[in-house]
């Protein structure tokens, strides 16, 4: 059988759990436990995986990978996005310091970015605006990174379905 | 993140009796199954932040592989390295669960150290 | 000395279909600085300054003699109910370049028609006082200035001479600023293209399945405020001879673009 991955990483909360549950042929495994930290408004947090599937038929598949939030668990980050087809990075824009939080994921990913696809998506955007669509863009900029930035509502489906074509779209741009 | 005072000096007390007692123990630490450290007691520079992080990832993962095979509540995961172990307790307490991750070299017995962990978690559960 | 401000003028669109209604008002604020006036949609009732009415609308219309600007027909593109040349007909769905040229083809026929005040007729082009600023009086923005100086760059006029290449090779400098990529709903598909390596026009649509015509235009679009860089076509350099040696060892061999289309329609994006 033939596997591929797209990952999916980025703040906690962001709806990374819920951006695989959109395009997953299955309800999304996933290493949720209850969150101990005030500081994050949820009560569950991923400290393993989150794991769905695309089934594309003979004996070929996608998996959809989720990676922890936190920056205590970076050292699977590497591990997970290793020779994946396509890295989303999901950023929830109602944190205190969103480009902060792009800056961590940036750096975590930094060996990678040269030859993965990847594509920033910013979440909550309509109820926080600041930062602005293009102020990640610049953010990017200064760091030497083109990477498509879009405004996304994990729960809703053709939202999650413009970040993975833009990130197909990059990844068949790199093929030669 | 607040636990309890009683359970903080009760997580010591098993992490420094853990390192104490098991042969061949390297460090204990004992963390949220969110990934933060509560306890710990080490004999060599380790970063006991970091290594509750992944004990917690690795109780997580093992919980999940557990349930999907059929086998019910994990109780603990066993990795085994070329110059040890490394160990991982579910302490399923319903306020405040923890894990245990103790680590160890060659030297002492894996059965021996898997029934003191045991004795610990239930020590902690119980608390 | 006071100012004059630029004198407000009028579209009236209620004869348009919603989705080109849509793209009028996407394209209104691009049009700042390439018209002399600032154009606005009219209200309900109000015929204002200039008509867009569908092609199959009766050719005399209530009140249309009293439009300065007069009529502007719109039919679908690649049919011809109206004769090719004709200056008051615009295709759909519409374009943003060809959209700017037909209100400063309106700006001329209000000002002939002499309905604007003295003062402002004063703001309106002639022969004699339009001018374009000339390609060299635009500095280039280096590729990590902020998106607010691309987005104001973007409202100018683009270059004179710096006319799209179609055998040359283009690549982003940076990703655009989301008012550019707001035109046309595959925006981000063709700007993730052109993020990743150099492409020509012809390669681009090819990719993306996005009709070439809007490749070129979007294209066009980037290069007239400098957010691309361009290899001549015997400059392209295959990937992997692109690539550090690591790199171009580790590129996984199994990753084709069949795989991406079946991915697509897996998930139903075509």
């Amino acid at each position: 059988m033939a596997d591929h991955k797209i990952v999916f990483a980025g703040s906690p909360g962001a709806g990374k759990t819920t951006a695989i549950g959109a395009i997953s042929d299955r309800p999304p495994i996933v290493t949720d436990v209850r969150n101990s930290d005030s500081s994050l408004k949820k009560d569950f947090t991923t400290v393993g995986m989150d794991y769905g599937e695309l089934d594309l038929g003979d004996g070929e598949r996608v998996r959809l990978f989720g990676t922890p939030g936190q920056a205590r668990f970076d050292f699977l980050w590497s591990i997970l996005a290793t020779n994946a087809l396509g890295l989303v990075i999901l950023i929830d824009n109602s944190r205190a310091d969103p480009l902060q939080d792009l800056g961590l994921y940036l750096d975590g990913f930094k060996h990678l970015l040269p030859e993965v696809a990847c594509t920033v998506g910013i979440g909550r955007t309509e109820s926080h605006p600041s930062p602005s669509l293009d102020e990640f863009g610049d953010f990017l900029a200064e760091r030497g990174l083109i990477c498509p930035v879009l405004p996304v509502d994990v729960r809703r489906r053709d939202d999650v379905l413009l970040i993975i074509d833009t990130v197909l779209a990059q990844a068949e741009a790199r093929i030669d | 993140m607040t636990l309890p005072a009683h359970l903080l000096n009760h997580a010591r007390h098993e992490a420094e009796y853990l390192l104490r007692e098991v042969g061949g123990a390297r460090a204990v630490v004992v963390a949220t199954v969110d990934g933060f450290d509560v306890a710990h007691a080490r004999r060599h520079d380790l970063e006991a932040s970091r290594m509750a992080a992944m004990a917690s990832s690795i109780a997580a993962l093992g919980q999940v592989v557990a349930y999907e095979a059929g086998l019910g509540a994990p109780r603990c995961m066993i990795v085994e390295a070329a110059e040890g172990y490394v160990i991982v307790r579910s302490v399923p307490r319903r306020d405040h669960p923890l894990v245990i991750q103790l680590l160890t070299d060659r030297t002492g017995l894996l059965g021996l150290a898997l029934q003191q962990l045991s004795r610990s978690g239930q020590q902690l559960e119980a608390a | 000395m006071n100012e004059v401000s630029p004198v407000l003028a009028r579209l009236n669109v209620d004869g348009l279909s919603n989705v080109d209604v849509a793209r009028v008002q996407a394209f209104l604020p691009y049009c700042m600085g390439r018209t002399r006036c600032r154009w606005q949609l009219a209200s309900a009732g109000d015929l204002g300054h200039a008509l867009f009415v569908d092609v199959d609308e009766p050719a005399t219309i209530n009140g249309a003699h009293r439009v300065p600007g007069g009529i502007v027909r719109i039919q679908r593109r690649g049919t011809l109910r109206v004769p090719s040349g004709d200056p008051m007909v615009l295709s759909s769905p519409l374009q943003l370049e060809e959209f700017i040229q037909m209100l400063q083809r309106l700006e001329a026929r209000i000002a002939r028609a002499a309905v604007m005040t003295p003062a402002a007729a004063r703001l309106m082009p002639t022969a004699a006082t339009w001018s374009r600023p000339s390609g060299s009086d635009r500095t280039p923005l280096p590729a990590k200035a902020p998106a607010a100086a691309w987005q104001a760059q973007a409202a100018q006029q683009p270059e004179q001479g710096a006319s799209l290449s179609l055998t040359a090779a283009y690549r982003l400098k940076r990703w655009p600023p989301a008012g550019i990529l707001s035109t046309h709903r595959y925006n981000a598909r063709l700007a993730s293209f052109l993020s990743a390596r150099h492409l020509t026009p012809r390669q681009l649509s090819t990719f993306s399945n996005v009709d070439s015509s809007w490749c070129v235009e979007f294209l066009s679009a980037l290069q007239g405020v400098g957010l691309l860089d361009k290899q001549e076509a015997a400059a392209h350099v295959p990937r992997a001879a692109r690539l550090p040696a690591e790199h171009a060892a580790a590129a996984p061999a199994h990753r084709s673009a069949n795989l991406l289309g079946r991915i697509r329609r897996r998930l139903g994006i075509e």
